[in-house]
């Protein structure tokens, strides 16, 4: 009984996922981007003519599409288990707002891969 | 942008009108609507209009080249300061550009916040206190431009403006000279 | 069942009451007294109907405001008012527009109908409801007090350092700003707490999450949104207060400040709250829309997805306000995209309404005349909005009049007219009367025409180059006729404001009574007596289907005759139900305040704190926060306890457990919900101090001091001690022992706590110095606050405990402090490992040029 509530709070708190991790992959992104300002990894280049700051930048962006991916997988294996009306209700919410944020993701952090990361 | 933005409100009107018009309401279902109006439409237009604001961003960058000229421009409540780096010359509310030539603006304030502006040149930075702010701008005639102050910075906030005098290459070291002088 | 063997009495009438009967006796505990009495007021129809009007009041405060700007800018030269005048009147019209009349205006509308709407009784906390009333109105009278007195905060409604620091603006007016917006903002959190545990546990029987009505579902998101969007602007404020007040350099470049710090905190708060404006009007405007399409809402779940979508991306674009401020273009990138990306949900949700009208029947009527007006606006603000979310455009666009015609055409599109056809729609509930129609027609057309009249030509003056806030302009500029139309716009959109507010005094002294849902809406707002009577229904209704296609007139009378849950009154007791957040399960009886000036004198007593803190008597201001601190302490009598009751009938043959008796009791969650807003405003903190770390000149400082190892793992052992002792108190009690052993020991450490945290604070060198050490001070004193508050809970839980008001069955103060405390030692070793982790990093040697 105990189990079956908190299980379905955390179905509540499935709607935010898929955002809450498009936020945290802003920050991140947001926050390494200073860092590397600050500290000069723009300058020279590491491998394929690609900065230090390039790289880790492309490796946080990877991480977190990778992330974006599993949470919906992961949202559309659970929603094949729903049983109450509620339940299938939250479940697609969550994974149409996953799919979605999935896609924000993608439109937000793409100037990653091209774009000029620090002040001259 | 203004036209796509018109287009963009007129379909979207038409949308609207359409929902009445009892020859188009049964092709409006809800699905087409959402996924059409809401979804596709909308980012597509905006992917187009992201990368192209990206591609004009990346130009307008003030990136190290020989040809490019600084001048560095101190902001004060309420006036404008503009220092000509290997000339001793600093000019008050009064500035010198040569034209056809990138011209990269070292901007800082002494006080509070203000910003640099001069409209038909191009885009304003803002002068912050402790920070030093470029912007790249480039004046193809000669004449005279005016510029302001595009940040609130208290009572002289309106009146703080400052012209800008764009001469032809020859006559800007002639100018600077004269100013020199004075 | 289990029955305490004396009073109070458990078991319902036997016989329902007739519908009559049941009025009277409900009434009898629901009114409020009249004459001075309604002071004591703390019914949500009240309140939310208070809140209503004093938001109006403050919106013509607001608009003669924006009529002087107006005769200021009409024409080239203007002498009207001078530039110091000026600067007031347009900071005053931003700051009253956006925080007393936008905010406290869908509060008002949120308290009043989200009961309604969700088939329950009251929102979860009538007092705090008043509170929040109080603190708004007393917080706006010192704003509008201090314009009066002339010395209304100047430095514009976004009050950018330095220009707002001391060194700048000398005098109280930037403080008028700070402790005035702070004060007021404790109104918006109280608001979002409630209306958060509000929406997740107080719904009818039944009304799981599927079926709530998709009011309920903006309003929950906004009200998180307020909950995470408030506190960065919060923290700010108390930054900037106490760099005026106390020296610490925070935002001064010449001691390792940053004024940008102050613009990332303030727009952090500054363009969610665009969007915390709009939902709740977009929410209206699916609630409306839908009665009159005679149609259900088109894709509820879709547009769902969406406003979670808007109320996340709404945090990604703070940045766009600040393109001009030499951000490196990739950050810009991203806050650009997401800022073009909010209007993909945004139009999802248009379309959505678009669809709706497609499938239904339209029925024209004047609210949706005003809802017309809003598609013209907000489309085109909307589309404007795309255009200065480009970062090449932006930069010409920024600071110019471009920006205010784009953002009027946002809010007055977005919010006001929304709202406008809101009250047309809920006035015959507000009154019991129906309208009549004859002025709101013109009034329309008065505030649309001159609306654009003064705002559509407001994007040509801008794109010529007028930049905002410009008290004169020169007549070369050919600025001149543009402005001058715009200005006889602007009286026009007056005339119809007035003529607005005219129809609506008309229709609620002259409007004809009806018998029930005029409108044939499908929510349960309309399924009670209007004007409503203070205890809403007379017994809650079973939802058995999305609750906005519901028949409210049969249901209404059905509820009336007392055929739902808690159709009897009872121990004089404020009844209602609390569910399952999920699934709308009822799982407990919520007994909840009635009638009480309490709120009222909480309210004083803070107004009379923040007041010597606005004349600087800091001595003086300890006597007004003992009163707050015991106030609020005096607030707990209520649910005092002496008994176990066990499970109380609640009618239709269940039995529940009275809410203090229950595992997860509303307070519960509002304390889970505080200490979210409360760790945003920690996180804000902590972030202000790597970004100064990162951006700010003059690091690092001259002098680096690591705080000393021995009393800083004292103080982490301290405090996790005294998180200890408060799970242990619990678990002693639940298993029938005596807790106070264990309460007195966390009170012990948390002593303990404050005085090794104020000896780390002492040993900070000169916190004026530098923002490091100004940051490291701020760290360490917002730990001990948070001990100091913990020792005031572990004493107060000591007390309860010896007048008898704890059992095994009634734990909930010690399970709440018990979160307080377990907060405290998180926060403490993260403020203790951020002072230990700052000196370290401030000596990094940084390459930036």
């Amino acid at each position: 009984m105990i189990d079956a509530t908190s299980g379905r709070k955390i179905l509540l708190l499935s709607l935010a996922a898929g955002f809450g991790l498009w936020a945290v992959a802003f920050v991140a992104l947001y926050a390494m981007l200073s860092i590397g300002c600050a500290f000069g990894w723009d300058r020279g280049s590491l491998v394929l003519g690609l900065s230090l700051q390039r790289l880790q930048l492309l490796l946080l962006l990877g991480i977190f599409l990778a992330l974006h991916v599993a949470l919906v997988v992961g949202l559309s294996a659970r929603q094949q288990r729903s049983d109450t009306a509620t339940d299938r209700f939250l479940h697609s919410a969550a994974r149409l707002a996953a799919i979605a944020a999935l896609a924000a993701s993608m439109f937000t952090y793409c100037g990653t891969v091209l774009l000029t990361t620090c002040n001259p | 942008m203004l036209a796509g933005a018109t287009v963009i409100f007129l379909a979207t009107s038409l949308a609207l009108a359409g929902a009445f018009i009892p020859s188009i309401r049964p092709l409006l279902t809800p699905k087409r609507l959402i996924l059409w109006g809401g979804l596709v439409v909308p980012s597509l237009g905006l992917t187009a209009l992201v990368a192209g604001a990206f591609t004009l961003g990346e130009r307008l960058l003030p990136r190290q080249g020989a040809e490019t000229l600084r001048i560095e421009v101190v902001a004060r409540q309420f006036a404008w300061e503009f220092r000509y780096p290997g000339t001793p010359v600093a000019t008050r509310d009064v500035l010198h550009i040569p034209v056809g030539r990138d011209i990269d603006f070292a901007v800082t304030s002494e006080d509070v916040i203000h910003s640099f502006w001069i409209p038909r040149l191009g885009g304003k930075i803002d002068a912050i206190p402790g920070h030093k702010n470029i912007v790249r701008l480039r004046a193809d005639a000669p004449g005279t431009y005016g510029g302001i102050c595009a940040e609130y910075c208290g009572e002289g906030h309106a009146p703080m403006r400052f012209i800008v005098i764009a001469h032809a290459p020859e006559d800007y070291e002639a100018a600077l000279t004269s100013e020199a002088a004075r | 069942m289990t029955t305490a063997p004396h009073e109070p009495r458990v078991a319902p009438p036997d016989a329902p009451p007739s519908a009559l009967r049941l009025h009277r006796e409900l009434s009898a505990i629901w009114d409020t007294p009249p004459g001075w009495g309604r002071l004591s007021a703390v019914n949500h129809t009240i309140l939310g109907k208070r809140f209503i009007i004093a938001a109006f009041v403050f919106f013509v405060i607001g608009g003669l405001l924006a009529m002087l700007i107006r005769v200021q800018l009409a024409t080239s030269g203007s002498a009207f008012v001078g530039p110091e005048i000026y600067g007031q009147i347009f900071t005053m019209h931003g700051t009253v527009m956006m925080f007393l009349f936008a905010i406290p205006m869908f509060e008002g509308f949120a308290i009043y109908l989200l009961p309604k709407l969700l088939g329950t009784r009251d929102m979860a906390f009538p007092r705090l409801t008043a509170y929040g009333f109080w603190c708004y109105v007393l917080g706006g009278s010192i704003l509008v007090g201090a314009m009066l007195a002339g010395v209304a905060p100047a430095s514009g409604w976004f009050m950018y350092t330095p220009l707002s620091s001391s060194a700048y603006t000398p005098g109280i007016s930037a403080d008028v700003w700070l402790l005035g917006i702070t004060f007021v903002e404790i109104s918006a959190l109280a608001a979002a707490v409630e209306i958060i545990v509000t929406v997740l546990k107080l719904r009818a029987p039944g009304m799981s999450l599927d079926r709530m009505p998709i009011m309920a579902w903006y309003l929950l998101i906004v009200a998180f949104m307020m909950l995470f969007g408030f506190p960065p602007l919060i923290l700010g404020s108390i930054l900037l207060e106490l760099e005026r007040a106390a020296d610490l350099p925070f935002f001064d470049p010449t001691r390792g400040g940053d004024p940008l710090l102050w613009q990332h905190l303030f727009w952090l708060f500054a363009h969610p709250e665009v969007y915390i404006i709009f939902l709740p009007a977009a929410g209206a405007i699916s609630t409306i829309l839908p009665t009159f399409a005679r149609h259900e809402l088109v894709g509820y779940r879709i547009i769902v997805v969406a406003v979670i979508a808007v109320a996340f991306l709404s945090f990604g674009l703070w940045v766009h306000h600040m393109f001009t401020v030499g951000i490196p273009h990739l950050a810009l990138a991203f806050f650009s995209a997401a800022s073009g990306l909010v209007a993909i949900p945004t139009a999802v949700q248009i379309f959505a309404w678009i669809a709706t009208l497609a499938q239904g029947r339209l029925r024209w009527d004047v609210p949706m005349l005003y809802l017309a007006g809003f598609f013209v606006i907000f489309v085109i603000g909307g589309l404007t909005g795309v255009m200065v979310a480009m970062v090449p455009f932006n930069l010409q666009a920024h600071d110019t009049h471009f920006i205010v015609a784009h953002l009027h055409y946002v809010l007055i599109g977005g919010f006001v007219f929304p709202m406008m056809a809101a009250t047309y729609y809920w006035l015959p509930h507000f009154t019991g009367r129906l309208a009549d129609h004859r002025l709101s027609v013109p009034a329309f057309w008065l505030i649309f025409g001159g609306f654009n009249l003064t705002f559509f030509l407001m994007h040509l003056t801008g794109l010529l180059g007028m930049p905002r806030r410009v008290a004169t302009y020169a007549a070369e500029a050919g600025w001149d006729w543009l402005n001058l139309l715009s200005s006889v716009g602007g009286f026009v959109m007056t005339a119809g404001f007035a003529l607005f507010a005219a129809d609506v005094l008309m229709q609620i002294r002259f409007g004809k009574g009806f018998r029930r849902n005029p409108h044939q809406a499908r929510t349960l707002e309309w399924a009670m007596p209007t004007p409503p009577t203070p205890y809403a229904f007379a017994s809650l209704p079973d939802i058995t289907d999305r609750a906005d296609r519901l028949e409210p007139g049969g249901l209404g009378n059905r509820l009336a005759r007392g055929e739902g849950y808690l159709g009897f009154a009872r121990n004089r007791w404020l009844e209602t139900l609390g569910v399952d957040m999920v699934s709308g399960r009822p799982e407990q009886l919520i007994v909840l305040p009635g009638p009480t000036r309490l709120p009222l004198w909480s309210g004083l007593a803070t107004c009379a704190f923040v007041l010597c803190l606005l004349f600087k008597l800091y001595l003086l201001s300890l006597l007004p926060l003992i009163a707050v601190v015991w106030l609020f302490l005096g607030w707990t009598a209520a649910t005092a306890a002496k008994a176990d009751l066990g499970l109380l009938p609640v009618g239709r043959g269940r039995e529940l457990p009275p809410h203090w008796e229950a595992e997860r009791p509303p307070s519960w969650w509002a304390m889970i919900f505080t200490l979210a807003g409360d760790g945003t405003l920690f996180l804000s903190l902590v972030f202000g101090a790597l970004f100064l770390w990162l951006v700010a000149p003059g690091w690092p400082p001259g002098e680096v001091v690591l705080p000393a190892p021995v009393p800083v793992a004292g103080c982490v052992a301290v405090s996790v001690l005294a998180a200890i002792a408060g799970r242990k108190a619990v678990t002693v009690l639940r298993a029938g022992g005596s807790p106070a052993l264990w309460l007195g020991l966390g009170a012990l450490m948390h002593a303990a706590t404050v005085a090794l945290l104020a000896a780390l604070a002492a040993a900070v060198p000169g916190p004026t110095t530098h923002s490091l050490h100004a940051v490291t001070f701020t760290l360490l004193f917002y730990a001990g606050l948070h001990a100091g508050i913990g020792l005031v809970y572990a004493g107060y839980c000591l007390w309860r405990q010896g007048g008898g008001y704890l059992s095994r069955r009634r734990s909930l103060d010690l399970r709440i402090a018990a979160l307080w405390h377990d907060y405290t030692a998180v926060s403490t070793i993260v403020a203790l490992a951020l002072a230990v982790a700052l000196p370290l990093l401030a000596v990094v040697p940084e390459t930036r040029p």
